[in-house]
């Protein structure tokens, strides 16, 4: 009875504690603002759920598939980042320390940081199922209501996969290399290969191993329906959120059956998700290490590493200041920035930097993506380093500390950039391609700008990491007009840098008036 | 009620934090002194099971806490020297939490929050959150969340750190009311503080345990406990 009161305690707390932040109601406003999104009106210009052109009549049984598949994709990854936090707020705030000294066993602490997981993702379905109803009336293509064919994919698809999400975010704070940016990098790479891995073009059924997020769950009734009115519809098309395209053709999908296999095949994902909470548990470390020497907590890493490199930096910086030596400031803040690196980071760097200079000009694009991922990490402390090495108090005070300070560390950033992508630009050079280079230059100033903007704005690494790899992914790997790398989307970009600077600045301006 | 400590070392890599520290303590006040990076944190944080010791052992009534945490947990005050809240929640939300934790049940818990909250003078703030406090009443909340379960064993680092001189006389007494059958540990560098509470007085530098004394008999030849601890440290560092 003691043990269910400290774990439901403890789940209280955490969600208090969470859903207090101002932080949260922006999710929420966010989450409202993406489900009105989610259902198109005909003439929008974008679609969000095409099969081979074709989308179904807004019915109820459409409404919950759509909403299903996208809850499940959207939860599943961009929701992840934001529960990511349980664990690390006990470590930052420090409250660990008096909960190891109590008798709260691991597993217990474990459960209660999943399950306030697990209710904060649960919040924001519930949202995109209230939008979902809503919706349905809005849009008014059919006038006939069943809630259950709203809630019953809400409820098999949706909450076994945050079951997962909210158990695995927890995994990922126990093991210490993933707690950081690493893993934030990790689960994106891991999160697309599983849904590779997931999807199956011909409509038949997956193991229920392979379908965590339960898209295969939805669509496989979704073509059953199509195939009965067009057989030749092909089911390898599937497209989630097309941009500048309209559905060509509708037909009207009557609705779910599930099984009763069907539903366990689900039910089973519960007890998945809690075998990955003990195995979270087995790797707790009860606050082990002190703060200072936390050498896996990042964050604590890089109060030491900001500080000692800043002490050691001190005397430079003073007389930039005197003499006006605005390099000297930008010199430092790139030793900053560069500053514990390992030696195999520079030699992956080289490599990537060889790659380019010898890539053909059509894998170009591809090189500097790569080239431009590997310092994801170095560039997400852009903007936030003050706040997470906790040196505001230091930096704020000196002279002109926009204009100097943090306009040489965007600096830095886009140096960083350019060097890294320096093979492209011997490459694009020899060539002659001046359009080659316009384009290279364009996007190291716009990554840099991005990651200043979210640091800034955020306060935290993980704004950037998550908008830049999703970007990274849909712009440079796939060669869209998102590609920032390519001369032909420069000026986009350029204007988008432009935009993102003056945000970064606004914020740092009030994070100087309120600091 | 005994805290039996033997041979107690702590090794971060190729730093000894503590070095074979070994004591025997009995209800009362042990004051531990001692400059910063002596060890007294690392210490007090394996005496509150939260560092596991390198080497030695730490024995509670006879049991080893290193094997049965939770038997001395259960009976645990602990305020550590840097600690942090959740600034979204009120103070007695935030105790409830801890108490829970700690196993107290329900309704005990909230006579026992609502009288610790009286004698630490926040009672009128118990419902505003804790992002709103001040150093000093945080530093309160931190000393009612060790107060919480009655404990028998009270470790307490640096508590009164941050809080006006009206508010330190009134936890001094706090403590002295509450020694009689309890082991408390206070680490502090107010020699005062010490002088004024201690029934014993453990000076550590270098992780190593240089004097564990009545604080009547470290003083005896000195002005003060401060020259007698300033003279002891200094010694041992000549002697190194």
């Amino acid at each position: 009875m003691i043990q269910l009161w400290a774990i439901y305690s403890l789940t209280r707390a955490d969600l208090l504690e969470r859903t207090r932040r101002y932080q949260y109601v922006a999710t929420i406003a966010f989450t409202l603002l993406i489900g009105t999104l989610l259902l198109p009106a005909k003439n929008a210009g974008y679609e969000t759920f095409l099969l081979d052109g074709y989308r179904g009549i807004y019915n109820s049984a459409w409404i919950g598939a759509t909403f299903a598949i996208l809850a499940t994709m959207m939860l599943s990854l961009f929701a992840f980042y934001n529960v990511k936090s349980a664990v690390e707020r006990d470590r930052t705030t420090r409250v660990g320390e008096i909960l190891a000294a109590t008798p709260l066993a691991r597993f217990d602490y474990a459960l209660g940081k999943a399950l306030s997981n697990f209710l904060v993702l649960g919040s924001m379905a519930a949202i995109l199922f209230v939008v979902a109803i809503v919706m349905q009336f809005v849009r008014g293509e059919s006038g006939a209501f069943d809630l259950g064919q709203i809630a019953a994919p809400f409820a098999l698809v949706v909450l076994p996969t945050i079951a997962m999400v909210a158990a695995i975010a927890l995994l990922f704070e126990m093991i210490p290399w993933l707690r950081g940016g690493l893993g934030n990098v990790a689960y994106f790479f891991l999160w697309s290969a599983y849904l590779v891995f997931s999807f199956k073009s011909d409509g038949g059924h997956v193991p229920w191993w392979r379908d965590m997020l339960g898209g295969n769950l939805v669509m496989r009734q979704v073509w059953a329906a199509l195939l009965q009115i067009d057989p030749r519809a092909r089911l390898d098309s599937v497209e989630i959120g097309a941009v500048g395209e309209s559905a060509r053709r509708f037909f009207t999908f009557h609705g779910f059956a599930f099984s009763g296999s069907d539903v366990a095949e689900r039910l089973v994902w519960f007890a998945v998700a809690l075998g990955v909470v003990a195995v979270a548990a087995l790797l707790f470390d009860r606050f082990a290490k002190p703060a200072r020497t936390a050498e896996n907590t990042k964050r604590n890493t890089v109060v030491v590493r900001g500080q000692s490199a800043l002490a050691r930096l001190s005397t430079p910086l003073l007389d930039a200041f005197f003499v006006g030596d605005f390099g000297a400031i930008v010199l430092a803040e790139l030793r900053l920035l560069l500053r514990g690196l390992s030696f195999w980071w520079y030699v992956v760097a080289a490599g990537l930097w060889v790659f380019q200079l010898f890539a053909e000009a059509k894998t170009q694009s591809i090189a500097v993506g790569l080239a431009w991922i590997w310092p994801v990490l170095v560039w997400s402390q852009l903007g936030t380093r003050e706040a997470v090495c906790a040196t505001e108090q230091f930096i704020y005070p000196t002279l002109h500390p926009i204009r100097r300070q943090f306009v040489a560390q965007w600096l830095a950033g886009v140096l960083l950039a350019i060097a890294t992508a320096g093979g492209s630009l011997v490459h694009w050079t020899s060539a002659g391609n001046l359009g080659g280079i316009e384009g290279i230059l364009a996007g190291a100033i716009f990554v840099p700008t991005l990651a200043i903007a979210c640091g800034a704005l955020s306060g935290t690494t993980r704004l950037f990491e998550i908008a830049y790899l999703v970007l990274w992914y849909i712009g440079p790997m796939n060669r869209t007009s998102f590609d920032f790398t390519q001369s032909a989307n420069a000026p986009e970009f350029a204007a988008a840098s432009v935009v993102l600077f003056a945000m970064a600045i606004g914020a740092r301006k009030l994070r100087l008036l309120y600091a | 009620m005994e805290l039996l400590i033997e041979g107690l070392s702590k090794r971060y890599g190729a730093v000894r934090a503590v070095r074979d520290f070994t004591m025997r303590l009995e209800p009362g006040i042990l004051g531990l002194l001692g400059p910063n990076g002596a060890g007294k944190s690392t210490v007090m944080r394996m005496l509150a099971t939260i560092t596991r010791p390198s080497s030695g052992t730490i024995r509670f009534n006879g049991s080893d806490v290193a094997k049965s945490p939770d038997e001395l947990r259960r009976t645990l005050g602990y305020l550590p020297q840097d600690f942090g809240i959740y600034p979204h929640l009120s103070a007695i939300e935030f105790l409830e939490y801890i108490g829970a934790l700690k196993g107290i049940a329900r309704r005990a818990l909230r006579a026992r929050i609502a009288a610790l909250l009286e004698s630490l003078n926040l009672a009128h703030a118990g419902s505003r959150p804790l992002g709103g406090f001040s150093g000093g009443m945080r530093q309160r909340v931190g000393i009612a969340q060790a107060l919480l379960n009655d404990p028998r064993l009270l470790i307490v680092d640096e508590p009164t750190a941050g809080l006006d001189p009206e508010e330190r006389v009134r936890f001094r007494s706090l403590l002295r009311d509450m020694a009689g059958e309890r082991i408390i540990v206070l680490s502090t560098h107010i020699c005062s503080d010490v002088e004024s509470l201690a029934t014993r007085v453990a000076i550590v530098d270098c992780g190593t345990l240089l004097a564990d004394e009545h604080p009547s008999k470290l003083v005896r030849g000195c002005a003060s406990l401060e020259e007698a601890y300033l003279q002891i440290v200094a010694g041992a560092r000549t002697a190194a």
